[in-house]
């Protein structure tokens, strides 16, 4: 790649840090492992016990009655559950819907890769040691690998009662012996890994003369291996089963022929935006590029889930539906919240009001809160709280002119998006599902675990901020609720949500059970979340606090302009680790009847007629998914720790 | 010339209400109050007319009726109440906890020293076993457990092999069975004198402390080597040998555990009322004492804010409440009486004075075929296949979040602590007793608690694999009873009551270990 591309942080890259001189191997070795005898001993015993699971879990994996087909061939049903994919003639295909969704996510990826310069120079030396310990792993688990030829040698004692040094031997003595007999796929893998790993050695020799800066983009990387997948689905019959109107057919159409298409086409426009992003960047900056791409972000998880995917059906054509109850009501809202309300609040940001706004404002506070008592549309009711925190906030942004108008325009812009978000979830659905929700799969445990950490997080800032308040009543409620919900199991809230709600509330207000989860979720992980911030909260020194009196801010500048700021980038790890947290918690919907990825895996995959019973396959297929998804987040936040400088005394 | 003193002006002005931060505060936060009072006010009478439409059952009466319902495993499989059946997944939930968090500490500990080992392969295996672990979730783990002991090659026992069993039929003994029905292995049961021997190793630690403190206060003195540590461990183990064979003279204490067993049948509730009602009003005193204690200086009494007011004020009222609440409800008084008196009674069939057998047994697992199927015997310690997964899940789980936090607490100790001890010549058993694990300890005992309140929170998850623990048994009632709302809350009081008790147990751990600061 170019040589304009630098790294961006130049924490990421450690050129600071002191190179230790390389060891020669046996130095290595002898320092590493066989320091002293007790050492000695662990190292045994740690290789023992790896080439004991590697044995066993390769056995595991290859085994010839592995149903490994019944993960291939519900692939699309891991993905989006039951999503209309035709084609059937009763059922219109709407899968398209999917593939937008997945496209936009991806291009925006892509354009937010370029907008915010990720990446380092990856150095070809780097790549190719990476290469060799790759080929080397596959050598390795070729040689401790179980006999794929059944030589009876030794039979019967695979099992972990005569333990792991027995095996190994076992396995040593079955490789040397297929290899002697050159048969078995054990000595084809192995003989592979071994030229990659000669192969990587060779090249890695040839291009370390030329030093740590003789390399290419690591995004060259990400591409590459994506073309090898897209590759793949065109060439590779990925799943050799089909489904139709709940029966399994066999052969003719694979998923690798249905996704092939769009997935090259998202590829391609990912590839070709990131370009462009780059371009755009080069010409106008990363700023405005930056704002737009965050204003996309933060639009996507509702628009895709309420629109691309939910399809509501504002046809004006259609009795009943359509366009008509818009101006009834929701331009309405819009009207007097939006514009009115925009006004109000652009004269209650006005300097000079004083005392009187802030009365103004509390009397809003007030009649915000009394519209609970009143029997009202619940939508008016939302939007009139967010107005009456809105105008308490107004004074604190009176002054600078352009940060008035600035507020002003977020919360017009807030009221139109609500108002249109409000009316998509009131209008009907006009997909045709089978189901009781048009979400499903992994889809449903992403849209799960993404809003409940979304709505969660302001309910935890308030509580946060209520739990360390001076003032006493918000105190102890938000301590009773935080400590109430810390000590109780996320599966007893579930059911509680799931069975109980629905108890307490007027007859006409009906929830389906992924609304229900979506508030389980939210407000189990705000305890947690409120807990974190404490944490960040109490990390910032007193002095902070006495210097922002003394400059005589008030106490929601205070709060917002000094103390949040701080506490939220300390405890940014912490936040992470709730979000993935709250991700593998999603889980437990399955324990409810949701159809998310577990429940597939658990119920629905092995009850299927000819997969009958295949369970363990499934589910360490979703495991490895979990995993993946987890470790990167993980990685990714370490980064991040770096990137603003956490953890670093 | 006058020198013109300006008047102190004789009265504040009065701030008017308007303005007076106290007064908004207070204002806002009735509102609030009121506010939340108000929706909760709403939602009751709207689940009220619900509850009469709908027929649902909201009395705690099925806890005394028979719930027709069987458990798979437990102390009572066919219980005949209720509220049997809730006890009954409460011992349940206590036994895979209890276990797990025996289990999961130690693999914890191995796991994380492991990591921090200079061996290269084991701090790499450890690093793997972690974050495969922890990036999974909980629950896809425990059905995966439950899948793989449910697949199990081989049936009871297997065909071949040194520890398996060849002829289920005429029964067997072996050391380890693992299998579709779950596992069993040998196990050491407490026997008949187990309870006297136990006391007498109770009177054993008593004894160890003292010889450790003698020892210790030897060595200072002196300021040679007297292995106080060895001499406490001995003492220890030589009460337990010697235990072993005279422990039926503890069985004196069943007298005393008759008496007072006696004593609480005899006493009149009100006596008890008393005694609570009086506490109460103790500990609301001393909690208000030690407040304000805290609040003086050497200046005097600190000014109180309106917030301080508020904790003294909620305090008393806290007492108050303390003292109503023994005296209007005399169940709680007689229940506990009534407890009290029946823990005593069975302790005191425990003891036998002069009389016993060994205090522990040693059994090994067995096979025996009552009918057609092999079955485990109850000779060994037997985890069922419903008990395996939760179990085995819970531990490797919680086990990777243990070894990090142990991990965590070495490597917070700065070095400049280590090289200090050596310098100071402390051998290196000294530098970890007096200097590493003091320290560490502090700093690992409290995410550790948080740990094993997760640990008892997850095992709800037993819930999946159909383990009757309290959620899962709590599932079974409601679904036979329709009493959906007392299950629920009595599950929520009964989790809060486990991670209140844990998090009281090591926020005074927290606090006394606590570094005194300035």
């Amino acid at each position: 790649m170019d040589a304009e591309i630098t790294p961006i942080d130049p924490m990421l890259d450690d050129e600071l840090a002191p190179e230790s001189p390389p060891l020669s191997a046996t130095m290595w070795m002898r320092e590493n492992l066989f320091s002293t005898k007790a050492n000695t001993v662990l190292t045994f015993v740690a290789v023992s016990i790896i080439a004991f699971i590697i044995r066993n879990v390769v056995a595991w994996i290859f085994a010839p009655n592995r149903g490994w087909e019944a993960v291939a061939t519900n692939l699309r049903f891991y993905m989006v559950q039951a999503y209309p994919a035709g084609p059937e003639p009763e059922i219109p295909n709407q899968f398209v819907r999917v593939w937008v969704s997945a496209g936009s996510i991806v291009v925006l990826a892509a354009l937010s890769l370029a907008a915010w310069k990720v990446g380092t120079k990856v150095a070809f030396t780097k790549l190719f040691a990476t290469i060799r310990a790759a080929g080397a792993a596959v050598a390795l688990v070729a040689f401790l690998g179980p006999p794929t030829q059944n030589l009876d040698l030794l039979s019967g004692i695979d099992f972990p009662v005569i333990g792991p040094l027995l095996a190994v031997a076992g396995s040593l003595l079955g490789f040397f012996i297929e290899a002697a007999l050159m048969t078995g796929g054990r000595l084809v893998a192995f003989l592979i890994g071994a030229a990659i790993v000669v192969g990587a050695h060779l090249a890695a020799k040839a291009t370390k003369p030329r030093g740590d800066d003789y390399g290419f983009h690591s995004l060259w990387m990400v591409f590459g291996a994506g073309a090898i997948v897209i590759v793949a689905l065109w060439v590779v019959p990925f799943g050799h089963y089909f489904f139709l109107r709940g029966e399994v057919g066999f052969e003719t159409g694979t998923i690798a022929t249905s996704t092939s298409g769009p997935w090259t086409v998202i590829f391609l426009l990912a590839v070709g935006g990131y370009f462009l992003a780059r371009w755009i960047v080069r010409l106008l900056g990363e700023k405005s590029l930056r704002s737009l791409l965050v204003l996309f972000w933060s639009l996507s998880l509702p628009v895709i889930v309420l629109f691309v995917l939910r399809d509501p059906d504002f046809n004006p054509a259609k009795d009943g539906g359509g366009f008509d109850f818009l101006p009834a009501t929701d331009v309405w809202i819009w009207f007097i919240f939006g514009i009115l309300g925009g006004l109000v609040i652009a004269g209650l940001s006005f300097p000079r009001l004083g005392e009187l706004g802030r009365a103004a404002s509390g009397l809003l506070v007030i009649g915000s809160l009394a519209m609970w008592a009143v029997p009202m549309l619940m939508r008016v009711r939302l939007i009139g709280f967010l107005f009456a925190m809105f105008a308490v906030g107004a004074q604190t942004f009176a002054g600078d002119r352009r940060a008035r108008v600035r507020y002003v325009g977020l919360w017009v812009g807030l009221t139109t998006v609500l108002v249109v978000l409000f009316a998509a979830i009131n209008t009907q659905s006009s997909l045709f599902i089978q189901g009781k929700t048009f979400l499903g799969g992994l889809t449903l445990t992403f849209v799960l675990a993404l809003t409940s950490i979304l709505l969660s997080f302001p309910i935890g800032l308030l509580m946060a901020l209520g739990r360390t308040s001076s003032m006493p009543i918000f105190r102890v409620m938000s301590t009773m609720y935080i400590e109430l919900v810390r000590g109780i199991p996320f599966i007893t809230v579930l059911i509680f949500f799931d069975l109980i709600l629905i108890l307490f509330l007027p007859g006409n207000v009906e929830f389906d059970s992924v609304t229900l989860a979506i508030l389980a979720g939210t407000l189990f992980s705000a305890a947690y979340l409120a807990e974190n911030v404490r944490g960040g909260l109490q990390a910032i020194p007193k002095g902070q606090y006495e210097a922002a009196r003394a400059m005589g801010l008030s106490t929601l500048q205070l709060t917002v302009f000094v103390v949040l700021p701080q506490a939220l980038r300390a405890v940014i790890p912490a936040l992470v680790g709730q979000t993935i947290a709250i991700f593998k918690d999603t889980s437990l919907v399955a324990i409810i009847g949701l159809f998310d990825f577990l429940f597939i895996a658990d119920k629905v995959v092995p009850a299927q007629t000819i997969f009958l019973g295949i369970k363990l396959e499934n589910i360490v297929f979703i495991a490895a998914v979990y995993w993946m998804f987890t470790f990167s987040f993980s990685r990714a936040s370490l980064k991040l720790e770096k990137k603003v400088g956490l953890g670093e005394y | 010339m006058a020198i013109q003193i300006e008047e102190p002006r004789q009265r504040q002005q009065r701030v008017p209400p308007w303005r007076n931060v106290t007064f908004l505060k207070w204002a806002a936060q009735a509102v609030f109050l009121f506010a939340i009072l108000a929706v909760f006010w709403i939602l009751g009478s709207q689940a009220g007319s619900n509850l009469e439409d709908r027929g649902i059952d909201v009395s705690f009466g099925f806890l005394n009726t028979l719930p027709g319902i069987r458990l798979a495993e437990g102390i009572d499989v066919l219980p005949a109440t209720g509220g049997r059946a809730l006890y009954v997944g409460i011992v349940n939930m206590l036994r895979v906890t209890v276990a797990g968090i025996f289990a999961a500490t130690v693999l914890g500990i191995i796991v994380g020293v492991s990591r921090l080992s200079k061996n290269w392969i084991v701090s790499k295996v450890a690093t793997g076993y972690i974050e495969t672990v922890r990036n999974i979730p909980l629950l896809v783990q425990i059905i995966a457990w439950g899948v793989v002991i449910t697949t199990i090659p081989g049936n009871l026992g297997f065909e071949t092999g040194p520890f398996g069993c060849t002829d289920p039929v005429s029964g067997c003994e072996g050391w380890f069975f693992l299998s579709n029905k779950g596992a069993s292995f040998a196990w050491l049961f407490p026997a008949d004198g187990f309870w006297q021997w136990f006391a007498f190793l109770g009177v054993g630690v008593a004894a160890s402390i003292w010889v450790y403190r003698w020892r210790y206060h030897l060595k200072e003195e002196r300021g040679d080597e007297t292995y106080a540590l060895t001499w406490g461990t001995l003492t220890v183990v030589a009460f337990a040998a010697i235990g072993w064979f005279v422990h039926p003279i503890m069985g004196f204490l069943g007298y005393l555990w008759g008496w007072i067993s006696e004593l609480l049948d005899s006493l009149p509730v009100w006596s008890l009322q008393a005694v609570l009602a009086l506490l109460a009003v103790f500990f609301a005193g001393l909690w208000i004492k030690r407040f304000l204690d805290d609040r003086r200086t050497p200046a005097g009494l600190a000014k109180l804010t309106d917030d301080d007011i508020f904790r003294i004020g909620s305090a008393a009222f806290a007492g108050l409440v303390g003292v109503i609440v023994f005296f209007s409800l005399a169940g709680i008084s007689e229940w506990i009486l009534n407890s009290g008196r029946d823990l005593f009674s069975v302790m005191d069939d425990k003891f036998e004075f002069l009389d016993g057998g060994a205090p522990l047994s040693f059994g090994r697992p067995s096979l025996v075929q009552p009918g057609n199927f092999p079955n485990y015997g109850d000779t060994g310690l037997t985890m069922s296949k419903l008990f395996f997964p939760v179990f085995v899940g819970v531990t490797i789980y919680t086990a990777a979040f243990i070894a990090e936090v142990v991990r965590g607490g070495i490597l917070a100790i700065s070095k400049g602590q280590s090289e200090a001890g050596l310098a100071l010549g402390l051998s290196r058993t000294q530098l970890l007793r007096f200097i590493i694990l003091p320290q560490a300890f502090r700093i690992i005992l409290p995410p550790m608690g948080n740990q094993y309140l997760n640990l008892a929170k997850n095992t709800s998850l037993g819930i999946a694999v159909a383990y009757p623990e309290v959620v899962a048994v709590g599932q079974t009632l409601y679904n036979q009873t329709g009493a959906t709302i007392p299950v629920i809350t009595l599950w929520m009081l009964f989790y809060v009551s486990v991670s209140l008790f844990i998090s009281a147990i090591v926020n005074w751990y927290n606090r006394r270990v606590a570094l005194v600061e300035r």
